[in-house]
């Protein structure tokens, strides 16, 4: 009985010692992969983050132009759902668009919206990393109200950012925006 | 006997297991001390992030145009205060503004060839096709004459530096934003 006692507990440090150290390095191997998967995350944020105010900024100029422009940005999109652009007012309450109706206008409006038109003038910076250009513009409805002889269009804007950071070397990033505002003639 | 012969097996055993030990976990404990400065580092740096998007935020969004211009061209503190100080960490940002003026923000418009509206039946416009001319060129000085020295748009450039409690501000633990804002008022 004692024989058997010893002969059991015979060579149970090293197994022990050897079960302890894999756990130990699993855990350590855990730690090591679970920050590298935090870093990953910041830098993906921080590649969101500029590709998003890269987006926000050809909004901004496409807004700056719509509100300087406002005549021209309805014409173009009453032109581009089929409808002559020098009525004054459309009677119907719905514009429904044409097929065959003419998109140019509103791609000469927002064609320009960009930073290669208008580059940075921030000195020292490599603009093909920081890039910017409004990809869409597009009625999504129109109306008129009779009551005060106003044409009301609601069109989006579609804005691409992108960014391509050396922190991390992780190559461009782009982000898409779309923004929905509302043009009459009188911005 | 029996006894004399387990108590050799043992000690051996014991050696090699503190052996084991000491190969597996001391360099285990250096890892951990990195891992460790790591997590610190990478926690900064999401902090960071999350503060350089609500100044730039502010920036975009917030300040009046005259207090974002004020100092144009120069490095100015940001809203946080240098050494902003979270959980150890010491944050530092700057910001500069780079205005466009007026005259050099030409805008392509797009340009109708005109025509009398009533061959346009019920509003449907009849040539689609020969509707719009090349675009034309008009810069925002001439859309707003009174008031072409105000400044409408803007480059901004963030930076923000961080450094961990036993750290001090390096290159590396850096990054900048860029964006561009516009000023949509009349007047």
């Amino acid at each position: 009985m004692i024989k058997n006692n010893f002969s059991s507990r015979n060579g149970i440090a090293l197994p022990l010692v050897l079960v302890f150290s894999i756990c130990v390095m699993v855990f350590t191997a855990s730690l090591v992969f679970f920050r590298k998967e935090s870093k990953q995350q910041n830098l993906t944020n921080i590649h969101f983050l500029q590709a998003n105010f890269l987006a926000q900024s050809a909004v901004q100029m496409m807004l700056l132009k719509l509100s300087a422009f406002p005549q021209e940005a309805c014409d173009a999109g009453v032109l581009s759902l089929g409808y002559c652009p020098f009525r004054g007012i459309i009677a119907g309450s719905a514009l429904n668009p044409i097929a065959g109706a003419n998109q140019q206008g509103l791609i000469d409006f927002y064609s320009d919206c960009n930073s290669d038109r208008f580059p940075w003038k921030v000195p020292g910076i490599t603009a093909a990393n920081w890039k910017f250009a409004t990809t869409d513009f597009k009625v999504i409805s129109a109306y008129t109200n009779p009551g005060e002889r106003q044409l009301i269009i609601s069109s989006q804007i579609t804005a691409l950012g992108e960014a391509n950071l050396p922190r991390g070397e992780m190559g461009v990033r782009k982000e898409e925006m779309i923004k929905t505002v509302k043009l009459t003639r009188e911005n | 006997m029996i006894i004399r012969q387990n108590a050799g097996v043992t000690l051996t055993e014991l050696m090699i297991a503190v052996g084991i030990l000491a190969f597996v976990v001391l360099p285990i404990f250096g890892l951990l001390q990195y891992s460790n400065r790591g997590t610190r580092e990478q926690d900064a740096e999401g902090i960071a992030a999350n503060l350089a998007k609500e100044e730039m935020n502010r920036l975009m969004y917030v300040i009046s145009r005259d207090n974002l211009l004020a100092g144009a061209g120069a490095a100015q503190a940001w809203s946080f205060g240098a050494d902003y100080d979270i959980k150890g960490n010491k944050f530092s940002g700057e910001y500069t503004v780079y205005p466009f003026s007026s005259s050099e923000l030409a805008f392509s418009i797009p340009k109708f060839i005109f025509h009398d509206p009533m061959t346009c039946s019920s509003g449907v416009e009849s040539n689609p096709g020969g509707t719009l001319d090349t675009p034309d060129s008009k810069t925002i000085a001439w859309v707003y004459p009174d008031t072409a020295g105000e400044c409408r748009l803007a480059d901004i450039r963030l930076v923000v530096r961080w450094h961990v409690a036993t750290g001090d501000y390096n290159d590396v633990n850096q990054f900048e934003l860029l964006a561009r804002r516009a000023f949509i008022d009349k007047e």
